[in-house]
């Protein structure tokens, strides 16, 4: 975007907005909440680590955030919404 | 595991001959997080800026970005200028509370008392602990390892070990990042006295500038210095600087929810005649904790922290506070301890102007619940965690740390940010105030 790049500044260029609902394989253990698979655009991807969680309140309900590494290195964060029970794919980093 | 130091109890007056503080301060707090989050932006030049534009401010920069001369409390569009291919991060507070609160959690395995500064420094009272000089540089080892073992060898801490709070601040950004530095009782002198005043905690430009101009350039200068002249110029903030340079301080420790006084209640009254008389302060300060009291129970908040204010017919003001051991709404609770202080603090011959009474440590009486849980129960440590984070957004709000940006831009140029005298309450936004202490005030951090 111009607006942006007026000052020869990239918002994290890197970083891609995606935000599309995706199918998660998760593991629930002593209070916590993993995901190990997700499905994105017909391609299967497995977590190799996650490596940030973290939450937010939207009235009673929550976002549970994830910063996950995928077995290929690469960078994705997916949030889990407590009110929809649905799994959403925030952002990727397109270098990985 | 060290023992948790259940025995602690504040006591306020009572200075802290033999106390054993660290200060934990992460290293490049938020550029570390995002850098833990995707680990190929490591030993990248990385700000976390909020989304870029016109105005924004660099909240954090990693180190490899301050190899270019970035700092935090800098434009974005500077940092740009510095090392146009910056990584600029919009950040994500969420996270950054999320992190902070599980350190605290980290902290308290070792005491009771810790006290957040920052939303990425904290206080630990060790005094009394199994944590002790001959091992203290271990304990903080076994902490760095805890910190290690739950986020990944990318968020590192400094840990600066003293007699008191000012002395681990100061010497805890002595060896940035990730180092330990220890400075005994006695050591003090030895160590700042011949570093330039600006390098004390607390000693914003303001003042550096107005000390210089009366020949005090280093902090054995300032030490040195005769107290009354100090007091002059700066009223009874001098008297904190003296002490401040002698390495001394005696301000506890305050732990958790007493050390985030989000919102506070309190009236003042300047008297219509200057007064000597006690019984005369007394009675405004009656009628003070009436009005007090009344407010928090029409907006539903309890307390804990109850501080009294005076100032005086030259000016001068002081403010000490005291917290009690549950929270209250009642003005005889309010009344009694505020009278205490003023028995304890006013002295005869002191004519005074001005009384207040401000109660702070609030929570609303629908959390007490849930705080009170927090608190005492020691298992379920992930639905605790929880509770508290929530507890944060609902004092602070959303959007808290875009505000908190804003103050700390002001505060490295308009704003003189000379220490509060020991006892003042502290800025709401303290917790969640960020800059790194290397970025700011002790720029002669790595
Ligand atoms: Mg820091």
């Amino acid at each position: 975007m111009y607006a942006d790049n007026f000052y020869g500044m990239d918002a994290d260029a890197m970083i891609q907005d995606i935000n599309e609902s995706i199918t998660v394989l998760i593991k629930f253990s002593g209070g916590h909440l993993d995901p190990l698979r997700f499905k994105w655009k017909n391609r299967v991807f497995d977590v190799d680590r996650v490596t940030g969680k973290w939450e937010e309140r939207e009235g009673q309900f929550k976002l549970h955030h994830f910063a996950v590494i995928t077995r290929e290195e690469d960078y994705y964060e997916l949030i889990y919404n407590t009110r929809t029970m649905d799994w959403l794919l925030s952002k990727t980093d397109l270098e990985g | 595991m060290l023992a948790r130091g259940a025995h602690h109890k504040l006591s306020p007056g009572k200075t802290g001959a033999h106390k054993l503080i660290f200060h934990i301060d992460m290293d490049a707090f938020f550029a570390s997080v995002e850098v833990m989050c995707r680990p190929k932006l490591k030993g990248k030049p990385v700000i976390v800026s909020g989304k870029p534009a016109a105005r924004s401010v660099v909240a954090a920069a990693s180190y490899a970005a301050r190899e270019y001369g970035i700092r935090s409390g800098m434009s974005t569009v500077e940092a740009f200028r510095r090392c146009p291919h910056v990584i600029a991060v919009s950040g994500s507070p969420g996270q950054y509370i999320y992190v902070s609160l599980e350190l605290l959690r980290i902290y308290k395995e070792h005491s009771t008392i810790v006290e957040p500064y920052s939303i990425d420094e904290a206080f630990v009272d060790m005094t009394g602990t199994e944590c002790t000089w001959e091992n203290c540089k271990d304990v903080a080892g076994e902490i760095k390892a805890k910190i290690r073992k739950r986020f990944g060898p990318n968020l590192t801490a400094s840990i600066g070990i003293g007699p008191n709070k000012l002395i681990a601040k100061m010497c805890g950004s002595m060896d940035k990042p990730d180092g330990v530095t220890v400075i005994r009782p006695g050591e003090f002198g030895g160590v700042f006295n011949g570093l330039a005043v600006s390098r004390m905690w607390g000693i914003g430009a303001k003042t550096e500038i107005a000390l210089n101009l009366m020949g005090v350039a280093t902090i054995g200068d300032l030490a040195n210095f005769p107290v009354a002249m100090l007091r002059r110029r700066f009223g009874i903030t001098g008297e904190v600087l003296h002490l401040m340079a002698c390495g001394q301080d005696d301000t506890p420790v305050t732990p958790y929810f007493e050390g985030m006084p989000v919102k506070s209640m309190g009236h003042e009254h300047t008297l219509p005649e200057d007064t000597w008389d006690i019984m005369e302060a007394e009675k405004v300060l009656l009628r003070l904790c009436d009005q007090v009291a009344r407010r928090m129970r029409k907006k539903q908040y309890l307390g804990n922290v109850i501080s009294m204010r005076l100032r005086f017919a030259d000016f001068d003001s002081i403010s000490r506070q005291r917290k009690i051991k549950y929270y209250t709404d009642e003005e005889r609770t309010l009344y009694k301890v505020a009278r205490g202080l003023l028995h304890q603090y006013w002295r005869p011959g002191q004519a005074i102007r001005l009384v207040g009474v401000n109660c702070t440590g609030l929570i609303k009486v629908r959390e007490w619940h849930q705080v009170d849980l927090f608190m005492q129960r020691e298992e379920d440590a992930y639905r605790k965690l929880l509770s508290a984070i929530d507890a944060i957004r609902d004092k602070f709000g959303e959007h808290a740390i875009t505000r908190a940006r804003l103050i700390t831009h002001d505060a490295s140029g308009d704003i003189d940010d000379v220490p509060l005298p020991p006892g003042l309450s502290s800025s709401p936004f303290d917790m969640l105030r960020y800059q790194d202490a290397d970025d700011h005030i002790h720029t002669g951090g790595k």
